[in-house]
């Protein structure tokens, strides 16, 4: 019986690897293969890649001596001219190789011992578009000093300290000109300023100490319009924002676009302030110095938009140190 | 007798009080050593840094005395502080012209400074500074790197800084 059992069994394998042996005769499957390129879902973090070089930054402050024959004490008297700076390898630059637009921005640190002598750069913040194939976008600025310096610094002395700073660029949004609020002659605000005076027609920019800049808009112009807002109270107890719309006076390019909330109102002279904070926006406004920039501002009281005004506004060096 | 023994319990209460509250100030509340920038270049070199794999060492065009860096980094920091370090992707590449120190730096307080970092290396870890990890909980920072230039030869500091914006996370 054994046997029997046995022998089945054996028959029963070698029929079964038989069967496995013409199943792989029988069906030969082919095997196929394609190249996929697959985008990742993950966070794609930004690698910031900059060179940032710099020129020798040595100045020298030339002072001119006169001799004049003083008649009542029979020597000459020494007359210093004014002092000027002269700079052999004043410059910065900065190239962005990110995929990413950068902002660049340069300040000068007096050193303690100098604190006189003040440094300025021809450009506070550059904006570097992101590096392409062929081009490497690049920004120089150059160092200028002003102040006097000792007579006792015969030799060189460090003077002062430049950083150079970087990040992302977050700049704002832009507008198409066709999408400007001023199209509403019945909605225009008149007088509306960047600034604190009307004294000359010419608006005077006002920094106040939180960082702010005044804008200003006549009380009548915003009484005007309807909302019957009769003093300071009532007005300050609203919500009162503005849709800034702004670019370089002259160029026919979109306008940048910023949201500002008027963080303090108080009433002037017949006319409202509403202090807004530029920084608050979190976004890079890139202004040169010496130019003029045009502005167009609508006003939302409680969301409720009232007007719009338009003003220019010289971008001077003092605004950007006090907005820096 | 019995009055001389409270005196001396008393004093030694005291005494308890005080070394308790130095214990606990200087535990939780003491701000670690303002960190000085210094003036001449470490002399040893960062140990965390390491050589940029294929990096090129042709160097920046640089003005006669003048000088220059490339700077490659990614702006997010991760400090963690069971390990008492932070995690972070900064190279001085090899055009650089210049040794470098790094920093970070949160709310002006110097959180890391690293040693010598040569062209051509790139860091991925840097301790924590001493005492730092008591001041620092969970959650995140606005930052930014102080990256202090020095030159190869003479050790001296450049004049100019470089800083970046970084946002820093804090894990535990």
């Amino acid at each position: 019986m054994k046997r029997i059992i046995s022998l089945f069994l054996v028959l029963l394998m070698v029929f079964s690897l038989s069967t496995v042996v013409t199943a792989e005769n029988s069906n030969k499957q082919d095997v196929y293969a394609q190249y996929v390129t697959q985008t990742s879902d993950d966070e794609i973090i930004p690698t910031i890649n900059v060179d940032v070089a710099w020129g020798k930054m040595e100045f020298t402050y030339t002072v001119t001596e006169t001799k004049k024959w003083n008649a009542a004490t029979h020597m000459y008297d020494t007359i210093l001219s004014d002092g000027e700076w002269t700079a052999t390898g004043n410059t910065v630059t900065v190239s962005n190789h990110s995929d990413t637009e950068i902002v660049a921005s340069f300040a000068y640190e007096s050193d303690p011992s100098y604190s006189e002598i003040q440094g300025r750069f021809s450009k506070s913040k550059v904006v570097l578009t992101a590096a392409e194939p062929t081009t490497t976008p690049s920004a120089e600025v150059s160092l200028d000093l002003t102040g006097k310096l000792p007579a006792s610094a015969t030799t060189m002395q460090k003077v002062g300290t430049i950083t150079v700073s970087v990040e992302e660029a977050m700049l704002p949004e832009t507008v198409e000109e066709s999408a400007l609020p001023n199209n509403d002659d019945s909605n225009y605000l008149e007088n509306m300023k960047l600034g604190g005076s009307f004294a000359d027609g010419t608006a005077v920019p006002v920094i106040a100490d939180d960082q702010s800049l005044v804008i200003s808009a006549t009380a009548a112009s915003i009484t005007a319009s309807g909302l019957a807002i009769e003093n300071a109270d009532d007005l300050s107890a609203r919500h009162v924002t503005f849709d800034v719309y702004y670019r370089l006076q002259g160029n026919s390019t979109d306008y940048y676009h910023v949201f500002l909330e008027a963080s303090r109102i108080e009433l002037g002279l017949a006319r409202y302030n509403f202090y807004c904070n530029f920084l608050s926006t979190g976004m890079h406004l890139v202004f040169d110095v010496d130019q003029t920039y045009e502005f167009v501002i609508a006003v939302y009281v409680d969301g409720e938009n009232i007007g719009y005004g338009e003003t220019t506004l010289e971008w001077t060096q003092e605004l950007a140190d006090k907005l820096a | 007798m019995l009055r001389y023994s409270k005196l001396i319990m008393a004093s030694l209460l005291f005494i308890t009080t005080v070394a308790v509250s130095v214990a606990i100030w200087s535990l939780y509340f003491r701000e670690p050593d303002v960190v000085l920038t210094p003036d001449y270049a470490p002399k040893e070199t960062e140990p965390n840094a390491e050589e940029i794999p294929g990096d090129s060492d042709v160097k920046l065009e640089v003005e006669d005395g003048g000088g220059a860096i490339g700077i490659e980094y990614v702006p997010k920091v991760t400090i963690d502080l069971s390990k008492r370090e932070a995690q972070l992707s900064f190279s001085n590449p090899g055009k650089s012209t210049q040794d470098v120190v790094l920093q970070i730096v949160v709310q002006n307080i110097v959180l890391v400074q690293s040693g010598r970092i040569e062209p051509g290396n790139r860091v991925q870890r840097l301790s924590l500074l001493d005492g730092i990890e008591k001041m620092l909980s969970e959650g995140g920072y606005d930052g930014k790197f102080v990256i202090l230039s020095y030159d190869p030869a003479s050790g001296e500091k450049s004049m100019v800084n470089t800083e970046a914006h970084i946002t820093v996370d804090v894990q535990k």
